[in-house]
């Protein structure tokens, strides 16, 4: 048996890779889509009138009170504008979702392999997994304070429930014979679980950690509502107090603008991360 | 007789399950009782069952206002069972009405405006962008723009959540849209077929089973939505009775309605499995689905 | 040596229906035998190869290698199962290493053992793609390479080659009787082609309902091409099995 041999049922390689990168027409869609949503926001505006404020003066707001707002201040809002209250939601997302994320990824995976665990989370699974997890936030805020925590400990909870369920799916939908494969050549549980059932739900994981993180924003937001000094939730509710329309869509629109890079930046991470991947299998 | 049967095999196989569930209840009881209990609080952090089902039962007839049938304590009168299953009724139904409601009109409206941006795939680039910043945009920190718009009424809770429904709908009509494998479209355009024609005979039916696998996502998202606008805006609805109790740390009161919440979302879902069961039962099951 | 005796295995299945995949199967292999399982869809192949690699659990009697009774997959046993699994989150030097992984032995090592069996199938230029750059037969060299690597003197087949082209087979096949030539490993290879037993196997075993009802030794010289396998003993083989397959008259499987 030669090279040649192998090479003769070579598929032909697609490197798109490689190909000359040619200005794509695709970017143009895009960019007049871009065009198109403002051209109708505006359109809105203009039938509407003062309930919705023309796309520059958001922008005007979410620009002038970025970093530093004296009209901030004079609402009761801590100094500094926007920008402490970006940071401060997106670490609650951020680490709510990462927290529950890698507790949701172990039990779900846990669960697809022993049946003790599977019959353990089960129940907790399907008690948080249905109530609307909006329902617990009070209780953390009375349990917790009203405080960071509480609002971390809320996003991890149905981050973790997310996660549990698309580990679970993502294993049962692994061909059994990749494990059984992996037994054959010696593989212990350990192995198996880190080298074939961690890998190869990696893309379905991905899913789930979209979900969880596009929500997140939402709970970390919602949290703040209710409670706590700090985070675009409150700004959105002092701005709403006053009736100032424009600042409160700004907050709404840069907390957009975050949970958009960062899910673009996770869609990077998957691409990166499944590179395996045979093309059109997601 | 069979279902007794059926409960103890369940029971014999699932037995740590159950035993989980026990340990569960059980736990929240002993908390309850080592829990500090504040004095100024009328309601311990972690209300025992009794008390979730003695007096924190009874107080949710603060929450009946209508002069009939039952006392109402804001007025001076007595905190009675009768007030409390009026209260729990009332509220619950005004909820269950906004969750329907939107449901269906945000269903109805996603999935037709869906359509109609499919009508070229030239129009569906053109309003991707819009699309995803919609569904990037988080739902719950919109509640106040929709009170803003529709002030604290019953129709901004059920525009928000046909609002929220409705985009998951849009974006899943689209992209199924754009997965229907472009050989049955030519199939159909060589044998002469309209747009039209097209649209109604291959395209409605081939994203069917897609779309429905959009209903319990959906569902959930309904459920958080009614909720979230309950708790900032209108002043009333299930969710409302939580804001009001936990407003004096109630958690008795919070505890016995997340439970009534619980229940009526498992019911929901179990009802959607139901119809859903129904409605597919044509569909060819999907390998490893 | 492999020694099953008594072999029975009985599934349940959902509709409480009872299916003898298995039915009191005897038979011993020896070392570095090259055996063909044949039989006809559903007639207890793939049953008792599983159990050979100890996937699955007899209901009656027992298997042994070299004495020591079968209780679950081991590293003397290795497989190339009948659908595609080659890890595709792994590189194929990656897939090839990791028998040897499994068994803890020293990366150096371990490179130098798949490097020098993906020589081997031919694949030696491939070690850094992803299985999903390599065709539908290139991907069964990787298999074949990783169980190879492993170190198991016993090797378990089931229809590896099934869903390949016609010429892919035939190299395959070649592969494989060098491979075997050359390490003098004992290879059980389920087929339902009579043609590819007829080229692979030294002794052909036939399955019918659960149980062996033929043990042929296929005594062609090799090369067995067409020529060989058009002789009048291959003619008689082929005529031997093909009769066992097709007077069929029970329905698969019914206890
Ligand atoms: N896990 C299982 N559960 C229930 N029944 C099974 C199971 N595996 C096999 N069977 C039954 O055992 C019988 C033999 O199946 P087996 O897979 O061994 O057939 P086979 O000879 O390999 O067929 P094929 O050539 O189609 O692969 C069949 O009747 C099948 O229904
Ligand atoms: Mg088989």
């Amino acid at each position: 048996m030669t090279d040649i041999d192998a090479t003769r049922d070579a598929m032909p390689v697609a490197d798109k890779a490689t190909a000359p990168a040619r200005p794509s027409p695709e970017i143009w869609w895009t960019l007049g889509g871009i065009a198109l949503f403002f051209i109708v926001w505006t359109l809105g505006h203009l039938v509407i009138g003062r309930y919705l404020p023309p796309p520059w003066q958001v922008i005007a707001a979410a620009v002038t009170h970025f970093f530093d707002s004296r009209y901030f201040v004079g609402l009761g809002l801590p100094p500094g504008g926007y920008w402490p209250h970006l940071v401060s939601t997106t670490y609650t997302a951020l680490l709510g979702c990462a927290v529950g994320a890698v507790i949701g990824t172990l039990t779900g995976l846990g669960s697809a392999h022993s049946n003790v665990i599977h019959q353990i989370t089960r129940p907790i699974v399907a008690i948080l997994g249905t109530v609307p997890i909006l329902v617990a936030a009070p209780f953390f805020l009375i349990w917790f304070g009203v405080s960071e925590n509480s609002k971390i400990i809320l996003v991890a909870f149905y981050s973790a429930v997310v996660l549990h369920l698309y580990a679970l799916r993502a294993v049962e939908h692994l061909h059994p014979s990749f494990a059984e494969s992996a037994s054959t050549l010696g593989a212990g549980p350990w192995m198996i679980f880190h080298r074939v059932s961690l890998p190869g739900s990696v893309p379905e994981l991905f899913g789930g950690l979209r979900a969880a993180l596009g929500a997140a924003w939402g709970l970390a937001a919602i949290t703040e509502l209710l409670g706590t000094d700090r985070g675009i939730g409150r700004v959105i509710i002092t701005t709403w107090g006053v009736q100032d329309i424009a600042s409160m869509m700004g907050g709404l629109l840069l907390l957009a603008l975050i949970a958009v890079i960062a899910d673009a930046l996770l869609m990077l991470a998957r691409r990166a991360a499944t590179r395996w991947m045979p093309e059109g299998a997601l | 007789m069979g279902a007794i049967r059926r409960l103890g095999a369940g029971l014999r196989r699932d037995w740590i399950s159950a035993m989980v569930v026990i340990a569960l209840i059980v736990g929240w009881e002993i908390a309850g009782h080592m829990a500090p209990r504040s004095p100024l609080r009328e309601s311990p952090i972690v209300p025992p069952w009794e008390f979730i089902f003695g007096r924190a039962l009874t107080g949710l007839s603060d929450y009946w206002k209508i002069e009939m049938w039952a006392p109402v304590p804001q007025l001076g009168g007595a905190q009675t069972l009768l007030g409390a299953v009026l209260a729990l009724v009332f509220h619950s139904a005004l909820t269950l009405f906004r969750l329907t409601v939107g449901l269906v009109l945000g269903g109805l409206a996603g999935v037709l405006l869906g359509l109609a941006l499919s009508w070229s795939s030239r129009v569906r680039k053109l309003v991707a962008p819009s699309l995803h910043l919609a569904r990037m945009c988080p739902l719950l920190a919109m509640i106040p723009l929709f009170q803003f718009w529709f002030g604290a009424t019953n129709w901004a809770a059920i525009v928000f959540v046909a609002y929220g429904v409705g985009v998951i709908y849009l974006i899943g009509t689209v992209n199924a849209v754009a997965n229907v494998p472009a050989r049955y479209i030519e199939n159909a355009r060589v044998l002469g077929a309209s747009r039209l024609r097209i649209h109604r005979s291959i395209i409605l039916p081939a994203i069917l089973p897609e779309l429905f696998s959009s209903v319990f996502l959906t569902l959930g998202l309904a459920w958080s939505a009614v909720i979230g606008a309950e708790y900032i805006g209108v002043e009333s609805g299930i969710g409302r009775m939580v804001i009001w109790s936990e407003y004096f740390s109630n958690t008795g009161r919070m505890a016995l309605i997340t439970l009534v919440i619980l229940a009526y979302a498992m019911a929901s879902f179990a009802l959607c499995r139901k119809l859903q069961e129904r409605v597919l039962a044509w569909t060819p099951k999907r390998p490893g689905a | 040596m492999i020694s099953i005796t008594n072999a029975s295995c009985v599934f349940r299945h959902a509709s409480g229906r009872e299916v003898r995949a298995l039915d009191r199967i005897s038979s011993t292999i020896g070392d570095g035998e090259f055996v063909c399982l044949l039989g006809r869809s559903g007639h207890g192949k793939s049953t008792l190869l599983r159990s050979l690699a100890g996937l699955n659990t007899l209901t009656a009697g027992e298997i042994a290698v070299d004495g020591r009774p079968v209780k679950g997959p081991g590293i003397d046993r290795g497989m190339v199962f009948q659908e595609d699994t080659v890890f595709p989150w792994m590189t194929v030097q990656a897939n090839v290493e990791f028998g040897l992984l499994a068994q803890g032995i020293p990366a150096a090592e371990r490179q130098g053992v798949a490097r020098e069996w993906l020589d081997k199938v031919g694949l030696g230029r491939f070690g850094d793609s992803w299985p999903k750059e390599l065709s539908g037969g290139m991907r069964k060299r990787v298999a074949i390479a990783t169980a190879f690597a492993g170190g198991a003197p016993i090797l378990l087949m089931d229809e590896p080659f099934g869903p390949l082209d016609y010429v892919t087979r035939r190299d395959l096949q070649n592969l494989l009787i060098d491979l075997w030539r050359s390490t003098g490993r004992t290879i059980i290879f389920v087929t339902h082609d009579i043609e590819e037993a007829l080229v692979l196997a030294e002794r052909a075993l036939v399955l019918r309902a659960g149980r062996i009802v033929d043990d042929i030794r296929v005594d062609l010289t090799r090369p067995r091409d067409e020529e060989e396998r058009a002789s009048p003993r291959g003619i008689a083989i082929s005529k031997t099995i093909l009769g066992h397959l097709e007077l069929e008259q029970h329905t698969p499987g019914a206890a």
